[in-house]
């Protein structure tokens, strides 16, 4: 008979820490690490008896208590679907977003609890970053009435289906967004064409191809540290990323989009 | 500065185009999120080929499981960065906060309480007169049976009386005091000296009550000083603090009346300035005082 609640206990540095990681330090943590706790031993330790010893048991209860942190961010403070360009952007993004539209931290608390989860970026970017988002989104973190419970998610995304006017309203505003943040030409706008071909791009990439983008271009890893992540050395991380990037601009060549990208980067 | 212009600007276009890349990308039908084992496996990266491409298949599409992986791959390498917002206005930092003042507080009233206990003591605690001896009809033959153990004065048995008890522990304080003070500034008196007091003109005063005890180790004290020829500061003043004090305490008898004439002799005599020569005059004078009282005994 394996004794789950001493073998948890033994845990619980981790999962204060993971807490403390998600939440900031503060009372919340110490409430979402209490809420670990109750959600490893609910229904007579039922998520740990499902352990069937292939990984190590450590690595188990570092993946329950993730997730169980989640569970308890999404009962403690619903769901909100970020927009495209946010989803887009990825990374610090996406986590702010959470933290300020969310969970509605202030902005300071929102970095520091943004800078102990994203290990590779500075503090001032990611302050940067907060108010860039607060400037594109003013309602950020008014109760907006539409935060959606746990159950109606479907893979971290809400079930409502938008319809085909929003989804191309999202699409403009992302690729506004997009090249106004990341080519830093806030003053540029992109033609209606631009929107339209961009509309007719179609890649389909290879599941690792599309991990190494999220990861070097979403999560501002290394090419190297990227493919490290993967499984993959340093060479073989660079060689894929060459590939990639080749069929990208044969495709946007193919549409007529690098056009685009050609006339926003001219000063 | 143009090449690295260039550089960034390479690399704009880069994450722009691959960030539209992603966000063009048609979506399939997503699979079923990973089991938590399988999850922890693939953080391992300890599955087989087969497993590891089930599991990017799903982290490429499913935003919650991919930011899961990510942040448990990525954090195990990276302890807790430091700058942690620390919420001054949460009850456990504000117990905190009033524990350290408590401390604080406790150290400063230790520091402020008088460190000298001997004077203090003398004058509070309630010493026994010779009225209360003679009610108590003990015979000083009786206290003589007082007893040192381990530096410590313990009463005979059977002698329970309430002024045997005070006068142990008068003896008690009045040993653990002289022993502090004699450790610091001279060298200890054997255990007998300590016992049996003796008096100005050297007679043993065994039992009496303290004041004449204290008055014949200050003599004592005094004459050590002046045969090893003393020259600091500090004993002197000592010697003058103490021999003061010990004069301000109201007289218990004729006997020592005529004792504490002779030592105030003495304490007027005792040397103000600590060279050789000064220290080497005033001890003559203290001594011939001393060896004078001797022989009128």
């Amino acid at each position: 008979m394996v004794d789950w609640k001493k073998k948890t206990v033994e845990q619980w540095e981790h999962i204060n820490k993971a807490a403390v990681r998600r939440f900031g330090d503060g009372s919340l943590a110490e409430e979402a690490a209490l809420a670990v706790m109750d959600g490893l031993e609910a229904n007579d330790w039922q998520r740990l008896r499902a352990y069937s010893g292939k990984a190590s048991l450590a690595s188990f209860i570092r993946v329950l208590t993730a997730r169980l942190l989640e569970d308890f961010a999404r009962t403690r403070f619903g769901r909100v679907r970020p927009p495209l360009w946010v989803k887009t952007l990825g990374g610090i993004w996406n986590k702010l977003f959470a933290a300020l539209c969310l969970e509605r931290l202030r902005v300071s608390e929102a970095v520091e609890v943004v800078f102990q989860r994203q290990c590779n970026v500075d503090k001032e970017e990611i302050e940067d970053a907060a108010y860039s988002l607060l400037g594109r989104i003013p309602d950020c973190g008014t109760a907006r009435g539409y935060e959606v419970p746990y159950d109606e998610m479907y893979h971290g995304e809400t079930v409502s289906e938008l319809s085909q006017q929003e989804e191309q309203d999202e699409q403009a505003q992302m690729l506004k967004y997009l090249f106004q943040m990341i080519l830093g030409k806030e003053e540029k706008e992109i033609s209606e064409d631009g929107i339209n071909k961009f509309q007719g791009l179609q890649i389909q990439l290879d599941p690792r191809d599309k991990m190494l983008l999220k990861l070097c271009f979403q999560d501002d890893l290394g090419i190297a540290a990227a493919g490290r992540l993967l499984g993959q050395t340093r060479y073989q991380a660079h060689g894929r990323m060459r590939r990639i990037m080749a069929r990208i601009r044969r495709e946007f060549e193919r549409i007529g989009i690098d056009r685009e990208l050609l006339l926003f980067l001219q000063d | 500065m143009s090449a690295e212009l260039n550089i960034t600007k390479k690399k704009r276009e880069r994450k722009a185009a691959a960030l539209m890349a992603l966000a063009a990308e048609k979506k399939g039908d997503v699979s079923s999120c990973l089991t938590d084992e399988e999850m922890a496996l693939l953080v391992e990266g300890k599955c087989s080929a087969g497993e590891k491409d089930k599991g990017w298949a799903h982290l490429a599409d499913c935003r919650q499981c991919y930011e899961q992986w990510y942040s448990l791959k990525t954090r195990e390498g990276f302890p807790l960065k430091k700058g942690v917002i620390v919420h001054l206005m949460q009850r456990k930092t504000m117990a905190l906060v009033g524990s350290g003042l408590a401390v604080a507080v406790s150290v400063a009233v230790f520091l402020n309480l008088p460190h000298d206990p001997l004077p203090g003591r003398l004058a509070e605690e309630p010493r026994p007169s010779l009225q209360i001896a003679e009610e108590a009809e003990i015979s000083p033959a009786q206290s003589v049976d007082v007893e040192v153990a381990d530096d410590k004065v313990v009463s005979p048995e059977g002698s329970g009386g309430a002024f045997e008890r005070m006068v142990v522990e008068q003896k008690n304080d009045l040993a653990e005091t002289t022993k502090k003070r004699e450790k610091t500034v001279i060298t200890p008196e054997p255990l007998e000296k300590r016992l049996n007091t003796t008096s100005l003109s050297g007679v043993k005063m065994a039992a009496t009550p303290e004041k004449p005890n204290l008055l014949g180790r200050w003599v004592e004290k005094v004459r050590e000083g002046c045969r090893q020829k003393r020259t600091e500061e500090d004993f002197w003043s000592e010697i003058v603090r103490t021999g003061k004090q010990l004069f301000a305490e109201p007289e218990v008898g004729a006997y020592v009346q005529e004792k504490e004439a002779k030592a105030v002799a003495i304490l007027q005599l005792i040397p103000r300035l600590y060279d050789v020569d000064s220290v080497t005059k005033q001890c003559e004078l203290i001594l011939a005082e001393l060896a004078e009282e001797g022989n009128n005994r």
